[in-house]
């Protein structure tokens, strides 16, 4: 099978985390519907290379659902979603799947940790997949933990860790295997304010010494703030084409003023 | 807090709805088999009244007797294949009244001379074999015995009406009472206790296993749920009521089914039979009280256990439940159990006399199966953590993690099977010691026909069957007043017509060197012999006072004591001559061994000879047991084995239905599909392996071992291995199939969000 996406070749391994190969994110005219909910209706929006976006907007108005669409868990409805110019609607399933393995890296709002595996082995699973030798793995998932603070809990199971240790652990695994773009949904929504920084810093931090792109889904104005630039997403629409609001202007809304 | 219940289990949507349809399904099939076996268990009891009820009580003392009797019950002689006759025939002494004081249960009137009556099982017979009636004495005007007279509905009973001359030396009988005696002798032959403990370790085992797998379905949710129920203001024990609240009510309309599918089954069932036994309804219905007392039970258990692990969120909501590895002394139990098997089979081989060793069995048996239940946590656990540590391939680390991490969930998985193989192979080798049993008597499961009262032609047909084995001649006189006269002093008691092949099948100890065609001394070992050589004797004719007379020689075939040969015998090695065949003879068939193979040599005898009554041996009986005794097994084992498959694939789809979430995210992360069923297929495969070999195992043992007690069969058996180790394969390949089928569970992204 021919590789659509170049993963990054094995690189040398020290405490600095190696660069990433770039990509341009873009959607026109995204749509997509849940029988007849119009979940979202037209958005529009480009990720440049190692830009930090924040998608702003009330609750419903389609955030997450142009999130996913641009991270390829749900394919659009409609309108056209390019990474690098390639279509994601012309990729198989398990095209996407090598994309979002190889290229992509995810924060959820409740960390998402797999249950089972201690974390370490969570940090490690997006090297396992890429079938990284073991030195590199080893080596990087303890750099990575190590830079988060949480190095001593890596034999821990995530049900034995705090939700902010969990949020951090998360940050780590999605940018263990420097991928070209993070999507974080409420990064730091279930976190109280300091420990919502932390992993914040982290997660901004890591991703900017990387080179990757980062989408991330917010209500906190102080999330949005720490953003390159903020798209405003509301009753499904969405345009960065638009005049842009300045990072650190005042939130558009009330509901993410609140 | 019942509307609030109600509330919850309304909005439970779809995977709650499922689980209440599973569990309260899970319940019906319990209770329907359960009550099945109740139905079985009860219709041969009251059978079994009602066929002693119907023995006529005799007495010998009686100068005035109501009537005359000569026959048998059903637990011996008369049969039509494996299925026995009660066969009566009776009559009124000379000067009796018209209205006698007793009369055959279900019959309607004092069956008149030639006239008889018999079951609506038994005409359905004869109208089925041409030729048996008349051997039965049922050829002339016949009535119908009604349920009263009858053991079930398909007992064969008749009663043949005779004048009083012809039952002349029969025995007499006054009082038309019934007496309440030895009630053994059940059919088919299973004692009612065995049945119900058979069935309860092949049914009731997997149902409660199945169960306890449908109670702890969705755990995970309705742990949360009983968390938050507790924090916003319930106390633990109303959380513990809403928890226990849907398993009460699926226990409670599960009970309901079954009994209601019971009911409308339970007749025609009776009537068509199951595993051998029939009944009638009214033996088969479950009365009120006992039907209130299931769905009471089913009621409170299934609520009981489905509240057991809810109880401690609804005590501490706020602790968060952290795992805990298995203690290690759960391994103790199996680790003393098998040695111990082991150890108490060699004592057994070694000396087949040892004493206590039902005892010893039985522990052996609750040894290893708690032993091995207790054994299974910490045995997935151990082998996840090993396996986990050591691998690279993300398949099995996730496969191995999770055995590791939620080893209960592959414990409940697993437990079905593993009682399910421990059951085929320790129930193949009692299977296999009841066949042994039953073909160590096979050659003696004879059939006798009694030539006396057929004419020469007939007998010389009977005779010249192809499955005609012995004829025997009994040189003991019965004296016109019915006692027994010794033979004369040196005469041989017994000439028996047998080849030197038939002989040796028979006795295969027989020793000297037997040449067809030649006359032999028999002499039973021990026994001192009063035919001597040298003496002459008459080999007898087709009628009294003809013969041929010959010498004793000197050779003699030493037998063991054995019914063929009874005391001194004369053994011809051959048949008797056509036209010769005394008219005191019997013959002897045997290694009939089914019901078809009976009635075929049953209907070869009524077609040369209508009115000759061919009588069952002692050994076909244990035929007819081995039969009822395989269909008990087997039946059980089917309804048990249904109900483990069930419960393993219940537990199975359950799993990764709690699952989801997890699913959808080492999807969203990358993980492709195929490493995600190899994920969930050797998670499944790992511990079946791990388990089920070593079940296999144990469950080999313990059936040799249960061959060395019984005794019928000698030395180890690899069947009860070879069965073992066939149904773990078979559990295997189901953990791959369903281990598959559970990994193309479709997950979204909104299985992240949806909790």
């Amino acid at each position: 099978m021919k590789p659509l996406f170049v993963a990054a070749a094995p690189r040398k391994m020290s405490d600095s985390l190696s660069k990433v190969r770039s990509v341009t994110l873009a959607a026109r005219a995204v749509g997509l519907r849940y029988g007849p909910t119009v979940a979202l209706a037209t958005a529009t929006l480009t990720v440049a290379p190692g830009e930090v976006v924040a998608l702003v907007g009330p609750s419903g108005s389609g955030k997450t659902t142009l999130l996913y669409c641009l991270s390829g868990l749900v394919r659009a409805g409609s309108g056209t979603v390019r990474i690098d110019g390639t279509d994601l609607a012309d990729l198989s399933a398990d095209d996407l799947v090598r994309l979002r393995r190889e290229r992509f890296g995810y924060v959820f709002q409740g960390s998402e940790l797999v249950p089972e595996l201690s974390v370490a082995e969570n940090v490690a699973l997006p090297l396992e997949l890429l079938r990284r030798p073991r030195r590199e793995v080893r080596e990087r998932t303890a750099a990575l933990l190590d830079r988060l603070g949480v190095a001593d809990l890596a034999r821990r199971l995530p049900d034995q860790v705090s939700g902010g240790q969990a949020q951090r652990v998360a940050v780590a695994r999605a940018l263990v295997h420097a991928p070209a773009v993070v999507f974080a949904d409420e990064p730091t929504g279930a976190l109280d304010s300091a420990n919502g920084a932390t992993v914040l810093d982290a997660l901004l931090g890591l991703a900017r010494d990387q080179g990757s792109s980062v989408v991330l889904v917010t209500h906190d104005a102080g999330v949005a703030a720490a953003a390159d630039r903020r798209v405003e997403v509301s009753d499904g629409v969405c345009d960065d084409t638009a005049p842009v609001t300045p990072a650190a202007a005042p939130p558009v809304t009330a509901t993410a003023a609140s | 807090m019942t509307r609030l219940a109600l509330r919850l289990l309304r909005g439970g949507g779809r995977t709650a709805a499922l689980r209440l349809v599973l569990m309260a399904g899970g319940v019906a099939v319990t209770v329907t088999a359960l009550l099945g076996a109740w139905s079985l268990l009860n219709g041969l009891d009251h059978g079994n009244d009602r066929a002693v009820a119907s023995t006529p009580t005799l007495r010998y003392d009686d100068d005035r007797p109501g009537f005359l009797v000569r026959g048998a019950g059903d637990e011996e002689g008369t049969g039509v294949g494996l299925r026995p006759v009660a066969r009566w025939e009776v009559a009124l002494p000379d000067g009796a009244t018209a209205r006698p004081e007793w009369v055959p249960p279900g019959c309607p009137h004092f069956p008149a001379p030639g006239e008889a009556c018999l079951s609506p099982a038994l005409r359905d017979v004869l109208a089925r074999t041409p030729g048996l009636a008349a051997a039965l004495g049922a050829s002339g005007p016949t009535e119908t015995v009604g349920q009263p007279g009858l053991r079930g509905p398909d007992a064969l009973v008749l009663y043949v009406g005779r004048a009083p001359a012809q039952l002349a030396h029969a025995d007499r009988g006054t009082v038309a009472t019934a007496w309440r005696g030895d009630r053994g002798g059940t059919v088919p032959p299973v004692a009612p206790g065995t049945a119900a403990l058979e069935w309860l370790v092949l049914v009731g085992v997997p149902a409660v296993l199945f169960l306890g797998v449908c109670a702890r379905l969705s755990s995970t949710t309705r742990l949360r749920r009983t968390r938050a129920l507790r924090l916003v203001g319930l106390t633990s024990r109303q959380s513990a009521f809403v928890a226990a609240f849907d398993g009460r009510v699926a226990g409670c309309a599960g009970a309901l089914v079954g009994l209601g599918a019971h009911a409308s089954v339970q007749a025609a069932v009776g009537r068509a039979g199951l595993l051998g036994v029939t009944w009638f309804p009214s033996d088969g219905r479950v009365p009120w009280g006992l039907g209130v007392l299931v769905v009471v039970v089913a009621t409170l258990g299934v609520g009981r256990v489905c509240r057991v692990g809810m109880l401690r969120a609804a005590d501490s909501p706020t602790q968060r439940v952290t795992h805990r590895p298995a203690r290690r002394w759960r391994l103790v139990p199996l680790a003393v159990a098998v040695p111990g098997t082991i150890a108490l089979l060699a004592a057994r081989t070694r000396d087949p006399s040892l004493g206590g060793a039902a005892y010893g069995y039985t522990a052996a048996v609750a040894g290893c199966l708690v032993g091995l239940m207790l054994a299974l946590r910490p045995l997935v656990e151990r082998t996840g953590a090993v396996l986990g540590d050591r691998t690279r391939h993300v398949a099995v680390r996730l496969a191995a993690r999770r055995l590791q991490a939620d080893a209960s969930a592959t414990v409940r998985v697993l437990a079905a099977t593993v009682v399910l193989v421990l059951v085929a192979a320790v129930g193949t080798s009692v299977l296999a010691e009841v066949r042994a049993t039953a073909q160590d008597y096979s050659p003696l499961a004879e059939v006798s026909v009694d030539l006396g009262h057929l004419d020469a032609a007939q007998r010389d047909a009977v005779v010249a069957l192809p499955a005609t084995r012995v004829v025997t001649v009994a040189l003991d006189v019965v004296g016109a007043d019915g006692r027994w006269e010794p033979p004369a002093a040196g005469a041989p008691r017994q000439i028996v017509y047998a080849s030197c092949a038939d002989l040796r099948r028979v006795e295969p100890t027989l020793t000297g060197r037997c040449v067809d065609g030649h006359l032999y001394r028999a002499v039973p070992q021990g026994w001192t012999s009063g035919t001597h050589a040298g003496t002459q004797v008459v080999l007898p004719g087709p009628r009294a006072g003809t013969g041929t007379r010959t010498t004793v020689p000197s050779d003699a075939l030493v037998t063991r004591e054995y019914g063929l040969v009874l005391g001194d015998g004369l053994v011809m090695t051959g048949p008797p001559p056509a036209g010769n065949v005394p008219d005191g003879a019997q013959v002897v068939f045997w290694e009939p061994r089914t019901d078809a193979d009976l009635v075929a040599l049953q209907t070869a005898i009524a077609r040369v000879a209508p009115a000759a009554e061919a009588r069952l041996g002692d050994a076909v009986g244990l035929l007819a047991a081995y039969a009822a005794q395989r269909g008990l097994v087997e039946g059980g084992a089917v309804l048990g084995f249904g109900l483990g498959a069930l419960a393993f694939l219940v537990a199975a789809v359950d799993r990764s239905a709690e699952r989801r979430r997890s699913l959808a995210l080492l999807r969203a992360v990358g993980t492709g599909p195929r490493t995600l069923r190899a994920a969930q297929v050797l998670e499944l495969a790992v511990p079946a392996a791990l388990v089920l070999v070593p079940t296999a195992v144990v469950g080999a043992l313990l059936g040799n071992l249960y061959r060395a007690l019984g005794g019928a069969s000698t030395g180890w058996s690899a069947a009860p291995l070879a069965t073992g180790l066939a149904l773990a394969a078979l559990a295997l390949a189901a953990c791959a199939v369903v281990g598959v089928f559970v990994a193309q569970r479709r997950t979204g992204v909104r299985d992240l969000v949806g909790d």
